[in-house]
């Protein structure tokens, strides 16, 4: 178990947490969205999931973002407009699942782990620094 | 006869290892069901210096004592901190502890760099 591991398991901190931002950043921009891109229904939240992963050589612990998948539990907000064209034939139209405060608080969250595992890389940074040190 | 350089080494490593564990506690901060590791001082020489599997393992994950890595560690958590999610880091002892390490391990360096002097001295090298 090298220092290297130690900022891989960051790195891969880094990308999880960073894909979780995007995927706050999509939900939100897509707030409003009455079709998806598919063109079959209004746009769902999406929802990432971490699974941690275990590297077999080094013993240190990983971590991954399993997969996003869309959110079918929520129910889709309503909304009485029946001048639109995606209304149906009561004038009601489905708009995404999205909650904005949720959003935030998600791409709240996705920042402070992101700048704990740049501190994490810091630390780890500066310990292969000390080592280097050594030789002089 | 174990030597002050062994020594050193034996704590380098574990600070190491210990920074590892520490970065994935941390990078795993918003994974369900994940339960924070340390690695132990102790059973950290007793792989070391034994090279047996005497690590417990807490989680189907963990493998058994590695020689070279040191293994995983235990868990070590705070019943009253794991979250509805079932996760249990928490951030603020992981930084406190990262800094603590990063000190020890400064500690050490520094240590050895002494060493390192009094070894030229004896060489006869000493500026």
């Amino acid at each position: 178990m090298d220092i290297m591991s130690a900022m891989n398991v960051s790195a891969q901190g880094l990308t999880a947490e960073s894909l979780r931002m995007r995927t706050a950043a999509e939900n939100i921009a897509n707030q409003n969205s009455v079709r998806d891109s598919a063109g079959t229904g209004p746009y769902r939240a999406r929802q990432v999931f971490f699974k941690s992963v275990l590297d077999k050589q080094t013993g240190a612990m990983g971590v991954q973002a399993s997969k996003v998948a869309p959110d079918m539990k929520t129910p889709l907000q309503a909304k009485y407009d029946p001048g639109n064209p995606f209304a149906d034939t009561q004038g009601i139209v489905q708009y995404p699942n999205v909650d904005p405060t949720v959003e935030n608080v998600n791409m709240k969250e996705a920042q402070r782990a992101y700048d704990a595992n740049l501190a994490a890389i810091d630390t780890a940074r500066s310990m292969a620094l000390r080592t280097i040190d050594m030789i002089k | 006869m174990p030597t002050v350089g062994d020594a050193l080494k034996a704590r380098m490593n574990y600070d190491i290892a210990r920074q590892s564990v520490i970065a994935g506690n941390i990078a795993n901060a918003s994974t369900p069901g994940y339960l924070p590791a340390d690695v132990s001082f102790k059973s950290y020489l007793q792989a070391a210096t034994s090279g047996g599997s005497s690590l417990t393992q807490t989680n189907p994950m963990h493998m058994g004592g590695n020689k070279a890595a040191g293994g995983v560690g235990q868990l070590t958590y705070d019943k009253s901190f794991v979250q509805h999610n079932g996760n249990g880091v928490r951030m603020d002892q992981e930084m406190l502890k990262m800094q603590q390490n990063n000190l020890d391990y400064a500690t050490v360096t520094s240590l050895y760099n002494s060493q390192a002097k009094l070894q030229k001295i004896a060489l006869g090298r000493a500026q």
